[in-house]
């Protein structure tokens, strides 16, 4: 579980979030959208601690987010981080996500081959295993990264703009990843993203952040016209998915 | 395994090449010594090498990044007005290594070119100071370039505990990295992908440099600049041994300097194995395969 309590962060002299408090619950995948600009990513910063400098408290499985200790109680951020060093192949890239399961000096155990040859089956990465990073088309790359983000396994994963360059197979095997992630109740993911059909059929509870602050919050029912209309500033129809009843978002052409 | 079938005629023929220029280098009478010693300098670039998977920031060869021409440089003002105890003066160009390696890392963009501009720029000065020497300006320098560039280990000799302590830690370093495999690659990836303490990850990096520091002192002082293609090669090779292949192409083009250097003189020597490491360098560099744009860079 996140607990996030009276989050406020200022860069520069503006408050750029506000006052945000906030419970993901374990199990759950948490969904962020909001206009650019409005705090999604500063807030998965946040959490992830890679920005410190907030006010208010963030607490991971009871531990402040500074003190976290081992892998099943850290937080795994994906951003948009490139590897630096191109030269690795996919598998062994995908492996080094396990790093923080073994001590030093020891190998990796057979449960962390496992681990990434499931998430290398599951997002269909199997038959890039042996190619170098550098070499990979941009949406196996994405697909990759979230990959590595996943066989880290830790206790919450955090996902900014999951969906860039990823085509309509890789955003499926990548939601059903995800899902499966969370399933066994004692992980948490939240995902903030631009694309909200992604949102709408993948989140269990969506947070619509505005000017730094929580605007709106409560399941994918809350993604009606009248909310996207108030936050996006855009008119569109909402028809209901035929096989899981959640909302989808479409854009009028234009007139 | 196809891979490694394809290697063998490369390997073969570099192993044959190798043990020819040895064969050449005791015809025309190189001591033995002078050619051991060499290879000391080849073990020591080799380790080296094996440490570039683990640094991002290495994407050339000592000679293209410079550090050669400032251990050159320092060397030759070491040598000249300092002392010539060969503990010293390892110290000392380990020490002005590090520097140089701080130097890259903190200060440089490897992806804006700035580490190859840096190494022209320090060759640059080299060139300079090598003409001022040549033309006269400072008595007994003309006589030092040419040990300098191709070793002065191993063209003065040196009490034997110094090569064997070099080629232990030509051995011992990649063994302590290879150890710390995972965690060091992982390292190498930067910092968003660290799953390690703060103090773990610069220890780790102080660690990186240092080693490195050292396996380039003990290289250039034992075989000056006669083997500095490591790098290039090892990324050049297609095959299932690359690091074979590396091992023995510098192992060949510093017997081959020695012969260069027996014939025409150490300073041609220097020459030849300068314009080699350019000439492989331009291979990997035109040769590498960054399709896409996010690897675009240097």
């Amino acid at each position: 579980m996140i607990d996030i309590s009276n989050l406020s962060l200022t860069i520069n002299g503006s408050a750029v979030l506000n006052n945000i408090s906030l419970t993901m619950n374990d199990g759950e995948i948490i969904g962020l959208i909001g206009k650019s600009g409005s705090g999604k990513t500063l807030l998965l910063k946040s959490i992830a601690g890679r920005i410190r400098s907030y006010e208010g408290t963030v607490t991971i499985q009871d531990a402040a987010a500074g003190n976290r200790k081992g892998p099943q109680r850290g937080v795994a951020y994906y951003g948009s981080a490139l590897p630096q060093n191109p030269e690795e192949n996919l598998y062994n890239f995908l492996l080094l996500a396990r790093v923080a399961h073994k001590k030093p000096f020891r190998p990796f155990s057979d449960y962390d081959r496992q681990v990434t040859e499931e998430y290398l089956s599951a997002l269909d990465l199997g038959r890039y295993g042996g190619a170098k990073i550098s070499t990979l088309p941009d949406g196996i790359f994405r697909l990759a990264m979230l990959a590595h983000t996943l066989i880290g396994e830790r206790h919450a994963v955090l996902f900014d703009n999951p969906t860039n360059d990823l085509d309509i197979l890789s955003v499926r095997l990548f939601r059903n990843a995800l899902a499966r992630y969370v399933m066994n109740g004692s992980r948490v993911a939240a995902v903030s993203s631009n694309d909200l059909n992604f949102i709408s059929q993948t989140a269990d509870r969506i947070v619509i952040l505005a000017d730094g602050r929580i605007a709106e919050t409560g399941s994918t029912d809350i993604m009606t016209a009248d909310t996207i209309k108030r936050h996006f500033g855009i008119d569109v129809l909402i028809s209901r998915n035929i096989y899981n009843g959640k909302p989808e978002i479409h854009l009028f052409p234009d007139a | 395994m196809r891979t490694a079938r394809t290697d063998a005629v490369p390997i073969a023929i570099l192993s044959a090449a190798a043990l020819s220029t040895a064969a050449a280098n005791l015809l025309m009478n190189v001591p033995p010594l002078h050619m051991a010693l060499n290879l000391v300098g080849v073990c020591a670039y080799a380790a080296l090498a094996l440490l570039g998977d683990y640094d991002p920031h290495i994407l050339c060869d000592t000679v293209q990044s410079g550090e050669t021409a400032v251990a050159t440089l320092a060397l030759g003002a070491a040598a000249l007005f300092i002392t010539v105890n060969p503990y010293l003066l390892l110290a000392a160009i380990f020490i002005v290594l590090i520097m140089y390696q701080l130097f890259m890392k903190a200060v440089l963009a490897p992806a804006k070119k700035e580490i190859a501009l840096a190494g022209m720029a320090a060759q640059a000065v080299l060139a300079a100071m090598a003409v001022l020497v040549v033309t006269g300006g400072l008595p007994g320098g003309a006589s030092l370039a040419g040990p300098v560039l191709t070793g002065f280990f191993s063209a003065a000799g040196v009490h034997p505990a110094l090569p064997a302590v070099s080629l232990a830690a030509a051995i011992l370093i990649p063994l302590l990295f290879r150890a710390l495999n995972p965690e060091m690659r992982l390292l190498s990836q930067g910092l968003p992908f660290s799953q390690r303490p703060r103090r773990a990850r610069v220890a780790a990096s102080a660690g990186l440099i240092v080693a490195r520091g050292l396996l380039a002192a003990i290289s250039f002082l034992f075989a000056g600049l006669t083997c500095c293609i490591g790098i290039s090669v090892r990324r050049l090779h297609r095959g299932a041994l690359p690091d074979a292949a590396m091992f023995l192409s510098m192992a060949c083009l510093g017997q081959a300097a020695l012969l260069v250097g027996a014939l025409a003189g150490p300073l041609r020597a220097a020459a030849v194995s300068w314009a080699c490491s350019y000439a492989v360098f331009s291979l990997y560099y035109t040769r590498r395969v960054h399709v896409y744009d996010r690897y675009q860079q240097s």
